[in-house]
């Protein structure tokens, strides 16, 4: 053999940086040649939205049918303290929904009228722009996604928020969540959560829990986008009201007073 | 060869040093762990086994089962797929509790022993729960 140290060497290298780069990946490519794809039912949407129509919600009695389907679907613990509530979607007085509708002279039931709130799924999220680690970001469909993987707790998006729509987990909430739904995860403590229009289920080619649990037809949901959708027709043709469009974020649940 | 005993002497506690884990575990009767830890996987593979195939073949999933975990999260969670096309064209839904900890029989014996044995630590199960709510 007529080899010199300099090609032993080389040679000896080389061989190295193959075991070491490519030989496993060689063993085990079959990822490579594998895809995804969206599932067969997946609802499609540009721009999903929500209708709250309060004139039918029959919130000011005891119908919390839309707040116990979106707890339990996403198992949202009870925490029991006002501060360390976990809110997805709940019952808010109309003068804090609403702060410039209402008027010293209107009469305090309709002041403290209980309304249905949730994430607004703006156009222009805040929540997004702040956030650091795009654990939280918005959709094509429209839809401001949360990502629990990613979150760091840094809570910036709480503090941008201007509708209270994200909480904070201070606390493991899984011992106080009654009954666990298996097929959705809870979450741990120092992360942060909030509504997710149900986009699990519109993969499913289902509506969101509270818009199939509201046995008086208050909640609607669609693609706004979509010019033939009940959504669209309802938003086009009647006045009705966002919260606070003053902000700029461009919110996508409309209300009907 | 003036410095014969240092050397050596070096050499030897540098083999000690090296073999410690060996050693330590047949010392401290922790061998009898890992072969438990054997049966039970077996014990998994038969399950899944009886079950069809996994969703890509055994030595694949061995080396790189974190990256295909991993691609699952970022698909189902941002990219908004839910079907894995696997290399051989099977389609499966992309869940971890659902597709994969179902079949290979709870992520006790298939997941936490493993991971215990080499000491990373799974928090998975910290926010996703099994069928019939036995999380660890």
């Amino acid at each position: 053999m007529n080899t010199t140290r300099r090609c032993f060497l080389k040679n000896a290298a080389g061989l190295t940086l193959l075991g070491v780069t490519g030989g496993s990946r060689l063993l085990a490519a079959a990822l490579e040649r594998s895809s995804y794809e969206a599932s067969p039912k997946q609802l499609q949407g540009k721009r999903w939205a929500m209708l709250v129509d309060m004139r039918k919600c029959t919130a000011e009695g005891d119908c919390k049918l839309c707040l116990e389907a979106c707890h339990g679907v996403h198992n949202v613990p009870e925490m029991g303290s006002p501060k360390e509530e976990i809110k997805w979607i709940w019952k808010e007085p109309c003068e804090h929904v609403f702060p410039e509708m209402v008027s010293p002279s209107m009469t305090e039931a309709l002041r403290k009228r209980p309304t249905i709130v949730l994430c607004n799924h703006c156009d222009n999220p805040s929540c997004v722009r702040v956030c650091p680690t795009q654990a939280t970001w918005k959709r094509p469909d429209g839809i401001v996604m949360m990502d629990m993987h990613r979150c760091i707790g840094c809570r910036y998006c709480i503090v941008a928020c201007p509708y209270g729509s994200r909480s904070f987990n201070f606390r493991d909430p899984r011992p106080h969540i009654k009954k666990i739904n298996e097929s959705y995860p809870t979450r741990m403590r120092g992360v942060v959560e909030k509504c997710n229009f149900c986009e699990e289920r519109l993969a499913d080619g289902l509506l969101p829990a509270c818009v199939e649990a509201c046995k008086a037809k208050a909640l609607q949901f669609g693609d706004l986008a979509d010019r033939s959708s009940q959504v669209f027709s309802l938003v086009s043709a009647t006045y009705q009201l966002r919260r606070r469009t003053n902000l700029g974020t461009e919110p996508q649940v409309y209300y009907l007073l | 060869m003036n410095d014969r005993k240092v050397i050596i002497g070096g050499l030897v506690i540098f083999f000690i040093l090296v073999t410690f884990p060996t050693w330590f575990t047949v010392a401290t009767g922790n061998v009898r762990k890992g072969q438990r830890l054997n049966e039970t996987l077996t014990e998994a593979k038969k399950a899944a086994r009886a079950k069809g195939e996994c969703v890509e073949p055994a030595s694949t999933m061995r080396l790189r089962h974190m990256e295909l975990l991993n691609d699952w999260r970022d698909q189902v969670v941002r990219e908004k797929k839910r079907i894995y096309v696997s290399s051989s064209g099977r389609r499966y839904r992309m869940s971890l509790s659902g597709t994969c900890v179902d079949c290979h029989g709870g992520s006790k014996k298939f997941c936490t022993q493993c991971h215990d044995a080499v000491g990373s630590t799974l928090f998975c199960w910290d926010c996703h729960s099994e069928k019939g709510g036995s999380t660890p």
